[in-house]
């Protein structure tokens, strides 16, 4: 081994960093070379010397300046900092920051209820306009088939005013297409005439403002019109004593495996309606006949498995 | 480590106080500027806690952080801002106003301002690699992972800083 290659191996040496097939040759060539053997000599002292450096010391604060820093800083020290910073960051914070107040406020009008009525009454709604469509009047003199078509149109129009303006479009939907399905709304309207007039009597005057001669039979009518047009059979049941009848009718209801959906009585007649399953349908019109006497207005030849019936009872 | 890489605070205030020192003595060895010093130890711990869950885990603690802490310093030594402005700041300041700081301390003896000298006028390549094996005391293959250096690299550049240093100090050695 030479003494150039040798010096160059002295720092590993030192650190015990050889392997043992380069420490050998090295070890034997500084034992013989007086000149290698001082250099070395220099050099661990040159090493002692550097490790006896007195430590540095972080300066006081320093952990807590780090900790300080790592952790999230509070709301307004971001936004402080985020004034600073620049616009190519800024533009689609400002742009988001639009967007997310323009959804606010469209958020708040949609739930403020006077705010969403006034935008609404203002226009009518094109859904009721719709079904102001007149129905089919076969039937009837020519004074009440006028005074039926025009009848359903306005019971339209205010049972749309007084419902809630937010299902407005929906409602007036299924309205539509009730009264596509309803064959003929007028037979029934007919002769329904009476037992308003008298109805109405006992029903209370919800709207006194209403133009024309009677406007405390609305209520009955709009229920009696409803009844009729959502009953496969509607009738009259002209019986002696009308408790007695409904109490028979009850009964009735009962033995047939029916069931009664709703009740209205005035001075003079009685509605009720009420749905009898197909299979005792025969039992039901043959015990009817027995409680009074029964006419049909309206009997499909085909009957849905639960039938509903609208009974007019009267004296 | 788990812990820190569960994102305990703990943990990392742990590992804050354990290596601050060690740290900010490397920067300040590289840097020779308290205040580049303390932004670069800082930038060290803050890379830590950030990337901690990403850290290999066969890999030692303090070689990752001795390694950020390297690279960050030669980053700035090599940027050309530092040159202009910062070259030899703290010695001037430190002349001008005679203040008592552990700089001073260091040199506080003729043979400390020697060794201190001595080390700062080392190449940065060479002097990283004195600062790592004699100052803080990291093994040649530790210098290696730090550095991304072959290990024939480090000692070749271990022996020609010494033998740098070895000349300037010769007055001292006995």
């Amino acid at each position: 081994m030479t003494c150039d290659e040798a010096r160059a191996r002295l720092s590993a040496l030192l650190d015990e960093a050889l392997g043992p097939d380069e420490r050998g040759p090295l070890e034997a060539h500084v034992a013989t070379c007086v000149d290698c053997r001082r250099e070395l000599g220099l050099l661990r002292n040159t090493v002692a010397l550097l490790q006896s450096v007195n430590p540095v010391r972080a300066p006081a604060g320093f952990a807590d300046r780090v900790l300080a820093a790592a952790r999230p800083a509070p709301w307004y020290r971001r936004l402080q900092r985020a004034r600073s910073l620049p616009w190519s960051a800024k533009l689609p914070l400002a742009a988001a920051a639009a967007l997310l107040v323009g959804v606010a406020v469209a958020h708040l009008l949609e739930m403020a209820p006077e705010l969403q009525r006034a935008a609404r009454v203002e226009s009518p709604s094109p859904a009721v306009t719709e079904s102001q469509e007149p129905p089919a009047t076969p039937t009837g003199a020519p004074g009440q088939k006028a005074k039926a078509e025009s009848e359903p149109a306005t019971r339209e129009r205010r049972e749309g005013r007084a419902r809630d303006l937010a299902d407005e479009a929906t409602d007036a939907t299924r309205r539509r297409d009730l009264a596509k399905a309803a064959p003929a709304p007028a037979p029934a309207t007919a002769p329904e005439r009476k037992a308003e007039s008298a109805v109405g009597a006992a029903a209370p005057a919800r709207e006194p403002a209403r133009e024309g001669a009677r406007p405390d039979a609305a209520t009955s009518r709009r229920s009696a019109l409803r009844t009729a047009a959502a009953a496969d059979v509607s009738g009259r049941l002209v019986v002696t004593d009308r408790e007695a009848a409904a109490r028979g009718l009850t009964e009735l209801v009962a033995r047939t495996g029916g069931a009664e959906v709703a009740k209205s009585a005035g001075a003079d007649a009685m509605v009720i309606e009420l749905t009898i399953p197909r299979a005792a349908w025969s039992e039901f019109t043959r015990e009817l006949a027995a409680l009074g006497a029964w006419t049909p207005d309206r009997e499909p030849a085909e009957l849905p498995a639960q039938v509903r019936v609208a009974l007019r009872i009267t004296e | 480590m788990d812990r820190l890489r569960r994102g305990d605070a703990r943990a990392f205030d742990e590992l804050v106080t354990a290596y601050q020192h060690r740290v900010f003595s490397v920067a300040l060895r590289m840097l020779r500027n308290r205040t580049e010093a303390e932004e670069v130890a800082q930038e060290v711990f803050l890379r830590v806690y950030r990337t901690v869950a990403a850290f290999r885990g066969d890999a030692k603690l303090s070689t990752w952080l001795y390694a950020i802490a390297s690279r960050l310093c030669l980053n700035r030594l090599a940027s050309s801002d530092r040159r202009v402005t910062r070259e030899g700041d703290e010695t001037l300041t430190r002349l001008a106003s005679g203040d008592a700081t552990p700089v001073d301390e260091l040199e506080r003896s003729e043979l400390e301002a020697t060794l201190h000298r001595a080390i700062a006028e080392l190449p940065e390549e060479r002097r990283i690699v004195v600062v790592l094996r004699d100052l803080e005391g990291l093994s040649y293959e530790e210098i290696a992972a730090a550095l991304d250096l072959e290990l024939g690299t480090v000692r070749s550049r271990l022996h020609r800083a010494r033998m740098d240093l070895k000349e300037k100090l010769e007055r001292f050695l006995p």
